[in-house]
């Protein structure tokens, strides 16, 4: 018996879509910051994406079009819901970052060391403290590796836009992991 | 001094295009902007170093239940679709031979 159009479709998004599970569920539990809820995201995505997978433009690239779709039913149906959004004191951490910048890390091999020093839980919650808007582009970018034009079409902002928070994402980063170094006892001051 | 951070945003776009040449070219003799790069590069670096640690497994509990609702919207879906030519002729057959 020959299969119909909706067996092909299902075996068609099976092989198209879901090899892009893992990295849909990452960005998820980083932008929601709860690991139920990052699954519900997922989940909500993922059906969607199947139930409008005869419109998807086959040859264009699936893994920008399954994360478009989870970002809107973020901002539709968890942000929402959220009950208190991002607060963060951005200068109290750009003052903080301009002080490792300007005074306390003295040599570049200092500065190497601070970086490759960090153990992955003091990274994976540096990138989870950012606010939401840094935290998007930095993980679609450094993480999933997408182009400044794909992420400006998913969060539909102009690409100078995607430039000036990535750049300041990663300032913010540059200066959690600093504090983290600091707070282990590494010393960013004078030589060692 | 604000605006004069944000002024560097260049550095994190040259070096996602990959032209720390271009970089190094352009921060020669400005140590606020070395500066600026050595740490924008470094902090970008340790991302991408730790792009396997940074991603998380999926549950195998969600894996099989986005399976489940996929295959529950293509079960629905098949339901809503006419049925075909030789199902219609058997359907026939079968309300005939019933005397309905």
């Amino acid at each position: 018996m020959s299969d119909s159009p909706n067996d092909e479709l299902r075996r068609e998004f099976e092989l198209e879509a879901m090899p892009h599970m893992s990295a849909l569920y990452s960005f998820a539990v980083r932008l929601t910051r709860d690991p139920d809820d990052a699954a519900d995201l997922v989940q909500e995505t993922f059906l969607k994406a199947f139930r409008f997978f005869d419109k998807f433009e086959r040859g264009t690239n699936c893994k920008a079009w399954l994360f478009r779709i989870l970002k809107n039913s973020y901002i539709n149906t968890f942000r929402r819901s959220s009950k208190a959004p991002d607060t963060v004191e951005y200068d109290v951490i750009e003052e903080f970052y301009e002080t490792i910048r300007d005074s306390s890390v003295e040599t570049s091999v200092l500065e190497e060391q601070v970086f490759t020093n960090a153990l992955d839980d003091e990274v994976a919650e540096a990138v989870s403290s950012l606010p939401e808007e840094f935290r998007t582009v930095v993980i679609l970018c450094d993480i999933e590796g997408f182009t400044y034009e794909e992420i400006a079409e998913f969060i539909d902002c102009p690409i100078g836009t995607v430039r000036s928070r990535l750049h300041r994402a990663r300032k913010l980063l540059a200066a959690k992991l600093a504090g983290y170094a600091t707070a282990r006892g590494f010393s960013t001051g004078e030589s060692e | 001094m604000k605006d004069s951070l944000d002024s560097f945003e260049w550095i994190s776009e040259m070096l996602d295009n990959h032209q720390e040449h271009l970089i190094a070219e352009k921060v020669c003799g400005n140590a606020l902007a070395e500066r600026e790069a050595r740490i924008i590069s470094a902090t970008r670096g340790v991302l991408r170093s730790r792009q396997a640690a940074l991603r998380m497994q999926v549950p195998v509990s969600l894996e099989r239940s986005i399976r489940m609702g996929i295959a529950a919207e293509a079960s629905a879906r098949r339901a809503q679709l006419p049925a075909r030519p030789h199902d219609q002729g058997r359907l026939r057959r079968y309300l005939r031979v019933a005397g309905l």
